[in-house]
């Protein structure tokens, strides 16, 4: 008897966490699924029917009207060349720098390390007019190159990835530095094919922050070619009459590459993220 | 070994390619100079700008016009962080509410000098969008979208509650009455944004107060006139003629409401009319907002201001632009009327024609607009602070119209704070 009544608690405590994470799925999906809907309807649907999730009649040519009103494809490319230069220079000089300051020996390397990530407490827009000054000298300004070089050096790379090669076996090097290799190939050949993970994880978070950042762009980028896609979000609602439902099929447009980004590693990234922080 | 450094020269020179696509510094060592101009706007706004710029370079070859744009939300952080990143643009618009604390940063130069020297007109401005582009007797722009708040009518409520549309002399007591008689169920009979003073000081300035003092150096929302207005208000949304969520309500929200029959009345400026425009069969008016004991100037009317950076390497090149984009013997006005996003800051028939279109609604904009402009119209008392000012005052009046505090106490409450961000402006 006391069985079957564990069994039914077990059975609603279950019933209890599926209610749950099912309210909490619909609150996350919620809005996105407005969002598509809104990217689907007439202008006048938007202010007749905003709270409604779907149009009466689909309107696709709201995803062929936003490229022919804004060079949106334009836009995407530039975000995924600078994306994608900004994530592959984070990882190159956060796995170098977390590689010195995790095994390599040098005097203040530890303060030296706490000074680095002390620059993490340091909010980008304070740093916005040095950078800006900066680039402009090297005459980068209104440049893709420019954007890529402010998103270069970034802490908490330097953290995550040191925190992660902290974690592999010294054995492992050990083994190497038998075997006659030099810091060079260890670095490549051991360190970095083990910690595909963390680089993997880094590089979703940088991508994620690339993607996204429109303080820099704002200031940094004048030619209407060379914007990225989030300034053209902010153009398509740059002033009062805003066209909702084009706003919404351009923020679809925006956020399609990094939803296939995370699909297409997402293994990679859960099992980064939990690496980095069991070991940390 | 060889594939990573293959792979980090390939990275190089692609990052090269990248910078190579990028402009250099702006050399005009020879051939026809090169200006910025910025200013803010959506893609059909920039279009127009275009179709602006482009109509210029037709015009000349001396002068190329490069435009720098943002949305407005953004625009003005951008063009203060290039600013003090030594980098200013040689024509720009700013909104008159940052127009003091511009120049407050000597961003813009004074075109009295150029004015005088061409003979340009400004007479023909209306004047309010002179005054509001000039500070201690020095022009320092011309006008761009001289317009007003309007009170928004929409017809199809007042036609359904029996109720004409006011006649321009009504009143606040006019104002609350048709808003009882217009709430019905879930229809209400006004709404209001609260996001920031302007949506307040008409009803403020019918029962006399004020924002500020007439030498707007004095805090003065905590005066009885103006308490009692912010009071008026509270009753009625006590009363229930305005929706519970008014307060929190964005432009968007209140055009959604507006256009589905919900409210009877809101506050709209000329870009709303656009966006209301744009939804089939909505049919509404524009007229000024209730009158008061204090005065019949009780409608806020408002310009913005296109001038010439102060750090601006290129004046006559500047001017030959502004002239063009906002003189009364260049195109600019016509391009911008023919685009119909704005009414006249000219005054000049040929102007109201091509932007006034009788067929759509609101059918009287031009006449309403006019009588407004000469009657009811009453600039905001902008200076330097009034920013700071209103950020102070904004999250209260969320407050007070919800009840949850007196006008009195929530003025007093900011008023040191209020008077001491227009004693730091000075």
């Amino acid at each position: 008897m006391k069985r079957i009544e564990t069994r039914d608690t077990g059975r609603l405590a279950v019933g209890i966490a599926y209610l749950a994470l099912g309210l909490v799925a619909v609150s996350v999906l919620g809005p996105l699924l407005w969002a598509v809907g809104t990217s689907l309807k007439t202008y006048g649907e938007v202010f007749s029917r905003g709270l409604a999730f779907f149009p009466e009649v689909p309107q696709w040519d709201n995803y062929v009207e936003i490229f022919r009103i804004a060079p949106f494809d334009r836009y995407v490319m530039n975000s995924v060349i600078v994306s994608l230069f900004a994530c592959a220079f984070t990882l190159l000089t956060s796995a170098m720098s977390a590689y010195a300051f995790a095994r390599l020996r040098f005097p203040g390397r530890d303060a030296l390390f706490v000074l680095y990530l002390a620059t993490m407490m340091v909010p980008q827009q304070v740093i916005l007019i040095p950078n800006f000054l900066l680039i402009r000298e090297l005459g980068l300004l209104d440049t893709l190159a420019g954007l890529v070089l402010t998103r270069v050096f970034v802490p908490l790379g330097t953290f995550l990835l040191r925190q992660f090669f902290m974690g592999i076996p010294i054995e492992l090097e050990e083994a190497a530095i038998i075997d006659g290799m030099s810091y060079t190939r260890r670095f490549v050949s051991v360190i970095l094919p083990l910690a595909k993970p963390a680089l993997v994880s880094l590089f979703i978070v940088s991508l994620l922050a690339a993607w996204n950042d429109f303080l820099y762009p704002l200031v940094f980028i004048r030619t209407d070619t060379k914007r990225t896609i989030t300034l053209g979000l902010s153009i398509l609602q740059g002033d009062l009459d805003i066209r909702w439902n084009l706003v919404m099929a351009a923020t679809i447009v925006a956020v399609s590459p990094l939803v296939v980004a995370y699909l297409a590693l997402q293994r990679l990234f859960i099992e980064g993220i939990a690496l980095t922080g069991s070991k940390g | 070994m060889k594939r990573t450094v293959c792979a980090l020269a390939l990275f190089t020179c692609a990052l090269a390619l990248v910078m190579a696509g990028g402009d250099a510094e702006q050399e005009q060592s020879e051939g026809p100079i090169t200006i910025d101009y910025s200013f803010w706007g959506n893609p059909v706004a920039i279009g127009v700008e275009r179709d602006i710029i482009d109509a210029y370079h037709a015009m000349q070859d001396d002068v190329r016009v490069a435009p720098i744009v943002s949305g407005y939300s953004d625009y003005h952080t951008m063009l203060l962080t290039q600013m003090a990143g030594g980098s200013s643009p040689d024509v720009m618009r700013i909104d008159s509410y940052f127009f003091q604390d511009f120049l407050a940063l000597n961003a813009l130069r004074t075109i009295d000098d150029l004015v005088d020297r061409d003979n340009v007109d400004t007479s023909v401005y209306y004047p309010q969008g002179i005054t509001e582009n000039t500070s201690d007797g020095e022009l320092y722009g011309l006008p761009w979208a001289t317009s007003v708040l309007y009170m928004f009518i929409n017809l199809d409520v007042f036609e359904d509650a029996g109720i004409p549309v006011p006649d321009f002399d009504w009143t606040v007591d006019d104002f609350v009455e048709i808003a009882r008689q217009l709430t019905d169920g879930d229809r209400y009979g006004f709404a209001i944004g609260l996001g920031g003073v302007s949506s307040i000081l008409p009803f403020v300035w019918a029962e006399g107060g004020d924002l500020f003092d007439e030498s707007r150096e004095r805090f003065t929302l905590n005066e009885p006139e103006a308490v009692r207005a912010l009071d008026r208000l509270a009753e009625m949304y006590a009363e229930g003629l305005i929706p519970e969520d008014s307060i929190t309500a964005q432009t968007d929200t209140l055009t959604r409401w507006f256009v589905n029959g919900q409210i009877g009345m809101r506050m709209g400026a000329v870009s709303e009319i656009l966006s209301t425009q744009a939804v089939e069969g909505a049919r509404f008016e524009v007229i000024n907002m209730p009158t008061g004991p204090a005065g019949n100037r009780t409608t806020v009317y408002k310009s913005n201001i296109v001038g010439i950076g102060s750090a601006s390497q290129n004046v006559e090149a500047a001017w030959d632009f502004l002239k063009f984009l906002r003189g009364p013997e260049g195109q600019g006005e016509e391009l911008y009327m023919i685009a119909k996003r704005m009414s006249p800051a000219i005054d000049d028939q040929r102007y109201w024609d091509l932007y006034a279109d009788p067929t759509l609604y609101p059918r009287n904009v031009e006449g309403n607009s006019k009588i407004i402009a000469a009657e009811y119209g009453r600039l905001l008392p902008l200076t330097g602070g009034w920013l700071e000012v209103d950020n102070l005052v904004a999250p209260e009046l969320q407050g007070i119209v919800s009840g949850a505090i007196s006008a009195e106490d929530a003025m007093n409450r900011i008023a040191d704070d209020a008077q001491a961000a227009l004693d730091r402006a000075r």
